[in-house]
């Protein structure tokens, strides 16, 4: 008998095959990230050398090491976690490494490092990665089976865990983590290290209490301000965002919403307090959120798969983050609305699929919009009423 | 009105290497197989060893609208053969073989259309079995005998797959007697307003160029965007007319009807011979020429490739497909033994580079959804087609799933998800049944 030709699925023809495939997406990440890890280099590393603030070379160059740590601490443990699941299917190495090539083990790491302070205890490191990469994404199943950002549940587990230890600097107890060893000469009379943690410190919201220990909001814009070794910079998440938003890895719309609602919601309740406009880009230039907004917000696993339910997770992330940074007083408020927005998540996709049936809406969906669209305004009010 | 914007998605033609030489013949061949299984039960009227004359009835479909039947060649029925189908399923088949006296029955000889009626042009359609040729088969004079008011006749020229080139080729060769045809199929719907809707293109110039000084006052060309699946009924019933439809475009006052079928109905009535020919494609990385035949239904693809010098050398099987239709919506076949019908369009042979390639899990883009011209969430029923919910799956409508075969183009995982929502498709349909 002749020998049968090959026989599959239609469509012959698939774009994963002419460069749209999931490495070509995740290797554009990398590349999108790149603008953050060589700003977070040259402000943490180059800035400190040139300096020559540095206790020891060690010091210096600990962000590197962070950043190589991470990633391939996230790929060990996931490669672990593997073999002990699917070890019935894995006979060779190379079967191992393809797994592993697949599910892009080292992300969670990379980014727990970029949300985490300059001078984190590399135990503390290690442990959060660990548990963000087998309690955030293996236990659900691996990659594509996870509902949170693995990421974020490892940096909450750090915050949670070591509260104690988070804040201090790995080399000098007395110093604090979030300062580089330049920084820490320059602002170490400020109460507080980052902005945001100074911010949930005052008693009297103003500009000179807000901004001006840190520089101007030109330093919050470029991202020469103490905080987080990946956060600090709003520009080089913007490019980052326009590289990613031109390949179509993320939807632009995501971290506009976000940050445009953040944004509105601050501006309102700072134009009550009699605040310029000031206090709403303060707002949205510092701490995490643009890094969260570009790289977090839209990742692709956890959010809802239309527009319309991306778009409405958004508009709810922009509104939680103001809750729990500015009401609840929390500075890693972009990482809680997240995690939060990642259950919500679930239940906007589930409903919005069926919003999407026939591309208009569905009389049995208005409810569940209109409730949607009260707890969203009612959100936003209260936060203005509390902030007041 | 303001219609809705469906979602579409350019994709790359390579319908060049098709078209660059003149269509060949395949009008003669030994013995022609004519499936009694498919596409539907058929109640054959012959036996083994009778005579037929080309246009003979042999067969007449079963089912809600039947159709005949008839022999492409004239000659001797001479045996039950099973033989392979173009959707990669075997098929109980009545042999034919060729006389070459092409002996025509009289039905369809010295037809006059001028002066027939919409009726006997209605009538003379469904003696000839005349079905779509654009894929979907469904017999054309069900939809020209319709009582609604037709506002508009589309003669659907888009061909939106790529590779596939038969349309083009058999209007471009044939334009003048394709006019001709679409004149009629005017008159057999009572409608006074005709449209031949094409993809604008650069490679498309050339039929635009040949058509325009032919057309009749009553007709013109409508340009499609270049994307898929712009060939698609809805897709262009809702772009030219402006209106929307729920499930069949009569409701819009439109009758689409394939180029091809047009042309088979031009030759009917000029020429006396009944719908037996059908311009075909045949290309591929496998096969040495590429190029179009006017080929007998019923013909072996075989015999036909033979004609573009066959297939390659040291090509290997086990990386080739055979594509019984378009690369997009086509099956592929297990063998190159099978038979050409009235529906299929083109036989390509592509080598699958990637077969070896693993399914990732889904990294959850949404692409499937946004690229989805029904408006449909692929990945979401894909996980409800997994734990058999079938109620849900109906909330998902799956039953609108037109196959196009877009989520699985963009799909950067690689996860066959057309054939998922077809097989929920299926799977709704047949409860549905129950």
């Amino acid at each position: 008998m002749a020998t049968k030709y090959l026989v599959t699925n239609a469509p012959y023809l698939r774009s994963a095959d002419h460069g749209r495939s999931t490495h070509t997406v995740m290797r554009d990440l990398l590349i999108g990230l790149s603008p953050v890890i060589l700003f977070a280099i040259f402000k943490n590393v180059i800035m400190v050398f040139i300096k020559g603030t540095y206790v020891s070379v060690l010091q210096a160059i600990y962000p590197l090491i962070t950043l190589i740590v991470g990633p391939l601490t996230s790929a060990l443990i996931e490669m672990l976690c593997l073999f002990i699941m699917k070890r019935k299917e894995i006979t060779k190495f190379s079967d191992l490494l393809e797994e592993v090539k697949n599910g892009f083990g080292f992300f969670p790491g990379l980014f727990i490092v970029l949300i985490s302070p300059v001078y984190i205890n590399m135990w503390v490191l290690i442990v959060s990665i660990a548990v963000g990469e087998v309690v955030g994404k293996m236990l659900f199943g691996g990659f594509g089976q996870n509902i949170f950002n693995p990421a974020i549940i490892g940096r909450a587990f750090m915050a949670f865990s070591f509260s104690n230890l988070i804040g201090v600097s790995c080399f000098d107890p007395s110093m604090n983590s979030y300062l580089n060893a330049y920084e820490a000469s320059v602002v170490d009379a400020v109460a507080g290290a980052t902005p945001l943690i100074r911010y949930s410190t005052l008693t009297d919201v103003s500009y000179v209490g807000a901004v001006e220990p840190f520089g101007n909001l030109l330093d919050f814009f470029l991202g020469t301000i103490p905080g987080c070794l990946g956060e600090t910079s709003f520009l080089a998440c913007l490019i980052g965002c326009i590289y990613l938003s031109v390949r179509k890895v993320i939807d632009y719309k995501v971290p506009l919403i976000y940050v445009s609602v953040v944004f509105l919601n601050t501006l309102v309740a700072g134009l009550f307090m009699g605040q310029g406009i000031w206090y709403p880009t303060f707002q949205i230039l510092s701490g995490g959120l643009m890094f969260g907004a570009v790289y977090m917000a839209t990742e692709p696993v956890t959010s809802p798969k239309t527009n319309l339910g991306r778009a409405m997770n958004a508009m709810m992330l922009g509104v939680l983050t103001v809750l729990f940074r500015l009401v609840g007083n929390n500075p890693e408020g972009v990482a809680t609305a997240i995690v939060t927005m990642n259950i919500f998540g679930l239940v906007i996709n589930r409903y919005v699929v069926r919003v999407r049936v026939d591309g208009k809406l569905d009389k049995n969906e208005i409810p569940g919009l209109v409730i949607f669209l009260s707890i969203f305004v009612l959100i936003f009010i209260y936060n203005i009423i509390m902030i007041v | 009105m303001k219609i809705r914007r469906l979602p579409v998605l350019h994709i790359e033609g390579y319908k060049e290497q098709s078209i660059t030489t003149a269509p060949k013949e395949f009008l003669k061949p030994e013995h022609v197989y004519i499936p009694t299984l498919l596409p539907s039960p058929m109640d054959v009227k012959v036996e083994v060893g009778d005579h037929v004359l080309l246009g003979e009835v042999i067969m007449e479909s079963r089912g809600r609208f039947p159709y005949p039947v008839l022999s492409p060649i004239s000659g001797t029925v001479t045996g039950k053969v099973k033989k392979w189908y173009p959707s990669n399923k075997m098929s109980d088949m009545l042999e034919i073989t060729n006389d070459f006296k092409e002996e025509t029955v009289d039905t369809f000889k010295n037809l006059d259309p001028e002066n027939m009626t919409r009726e006997e042009l209605v009538e003379i359609m469904k003696k000839s079995g005349l079905v779509g040729q654009g894929g979907a088969g469904f017999p054309a004079y069900v939809k020209y005998s319709t009582t609604e008011k037709v506002d508009m006749v589309i003669i659907n020229l888009a061909e939106c797959e790529p590779f596939i080139t038969c349309d083009y080729t058999c209007v471009l060769y044939n334009a003048q007697l394709f006019i001709y045809g679409f004149r009629y199929l005017l008159k057999a719907a009572d409608c006074n307003q005709g449209i031949i809707a094409i993809k604008n293109k650069d490679i498309n110039a050339k039929v635009i160029d040949y058509l325009t000084p032919l057309l009749d006052s009553n007709m013109r060309i409508e340009l499609l965007e270049d994307v898929y699946p712009a060939g698609w009924e809805r897709y262009t019933v809702e772009t030219i007319s402006h209106k929307t439809y729920k499930a069949l475009p009569i409701e819009a006052g439109v009758i689409v009807s394939n180029a091809s079928t047009c042309y088979s109905f031009a030759r009917m009535l000029k020429e006396g011979i009944p719908p037996t020919v059908k311009y075909l494609t045949i290309t591929g990385d496998a096969v040495k020429n590429s190029g179009n035949v006017l080929a007998k239904i019923g013909s072996p693809i075989l015999e036909i490739v033979e004609l573009f010098g066959g297939l390659k050398e040291g090509h290997n099987p086990e990386n080739t497909h055979i594509i019984a239709g378009g690369p997009m919506t086509g099956k592929s076949m297990f063998f190159p033994d099978f038979i050409t019908t009235q529906t299929l369009g083109a036989v390509i042979f592509l080598e699958n580079k990637n077969k070896d390639k693993k399914q990732l899990e889904c990294l959850g883009c949404g692409r499937c959804a946004e690229r989805c011209p029904s408006f449909l969430t692929p990945v979401e029923i894909k996980k409800e087609l997994a734990v058999g919910n079938i109620e849900e799956l109906k909330k998902l409508n799956v039953t609108k799933c037109i196959q196009c075969g877009l989520c699985s183009f963009v799909c950067p995982s690689r996860i066959d998800l057309t054939y998922s929502v077809g097989k929920a498709k299926e799977m709704v349909l047949r409860l549905g049944r129950k």
